[in-house]
């Protein structure tokens, strides 16, 4: 199970490229956080196939999503829905793409499945092998739940 | 609105249309969001799909031209892009068509086409006008 900080650099990176080019905003890391844990939210899960498999299920709590999706828009939402949920998958697999073309940089060839998005209360199950990366922005906080196997 | 200053790449033609598509965009998304019947919001959702598929097509010709023109080196990548969003469009435009535009496909496809739009100004768009003001064109 992959914890080598050099292979999850790259969803950092993305992550940071795509808020700063579509959303004009930084973000930085946190140690954890308890919103994510109680909120609503968009969970958008992308598995990756090739030298390293697995999933990274991107996690967007209500106040978040609809801040982004404001952002995005520049109408107001008060409620998750087909459209919002939607906007934030097309987000995380943008983020996927752009992390698996610098993995591919370093060697790793890998391809991305469509996105799998729900709405609801549940998070990503911590067992111990996969990396939780929390985030925090203006629009508010998200988490990358990075859980992915070596093959080569 | 929809639209923001920081789209414009600096490539007037390029510019017009993709302000053009936005507007749409826009119209689009508002007519999913009128408090009315589902059924009451079809005809402006029909018509703003059926303009859609087409201008989405021609912009994207009329872009890919222009690369030719000024000998972008990521055209062909570029075209790829594009050809893959094209067929997403009509696939989607087909399956709404058959099955009688349901509400919840419709609305997945306007969040994704908004974000994927925005995306590929901002990111893949912008690409072309470094090109061309380090080439001197712009």
């Amino acid at each position: 199970m992959i914890k080598d900080k050099l292979k999850l650099t790259p969803f950092y990176d993305a992550t940071k490229d795509v808020f700063k080019s579509m959303l004009d905003l930084d973000i930085s890391k946190l140690e954890n956080n308890e919103k994510l844990n109680s909120e609503e939210n968009v969970k958008v899960e992308i598995a990756l196939i090739g030298d390293l498999s697995g999933t990274v299920i991107y996690n967007f709590p209500k106040s978040t999503t609809l801040n982004i999706v404001k952002t995005l828009s520049g109408m107001e939402f008060n409620d998750l829905d087909d459209f919002s949920s939607s906007m934030l998958g097309e987000m995380a697999n943008i983020i996927s793409g752009n992390a698996v073309t610098s993995l591919s940089e370093m060697n790793y060839k890998c391809d991305i499945k469509p996105p799998k998005i729900t709405i609801g209360n549940s998070n990503a199950d911590k067992d111990g092998s996969s990396v939780d990366m929390f985030l925090h922005s203006n629009v508010g906080e998200m988490c990358e739940h990075i859980c992915l196997s070596q093959n080569i | 609105m929809m639209w923001k200053d920081k789209y414009k790449i600096g490539i007037p033609l390029v510019d017009k249309q993709h302000k053009e598509l936005f507007d749409r965009v826009e119209k689009f998304v508002e007519a999913l969001r009128k408090d009315e019947e589902w059924d009451a919001k079809l005809p402006e959702i029909k018509k703003t799909l059926a303009f859609m598929k087409n201008y989405v097509v021609e912009h994207f010709d009329d872009e890919e031209v222009y690369q030719r023109k000024i000998g972008y080196p990521l055209q062909k990548e570029h075209h790829l892009i594009h050809k893959d969003f094209t067929e997403y469009v009509m696939q989607c435009a087909a399956s709404f068509e058959k099955e009688g535009y349901p509400e919840k496909g419709v609305q997945q496809f306007a969040g994704k086409l908004l974000a994927w739009l925005i995306n590929h100004v901002v990111a893949t768009d912008l690409k072309m006008s470094e090109f061309v003001k380090k080439d001197g064109d712009l």
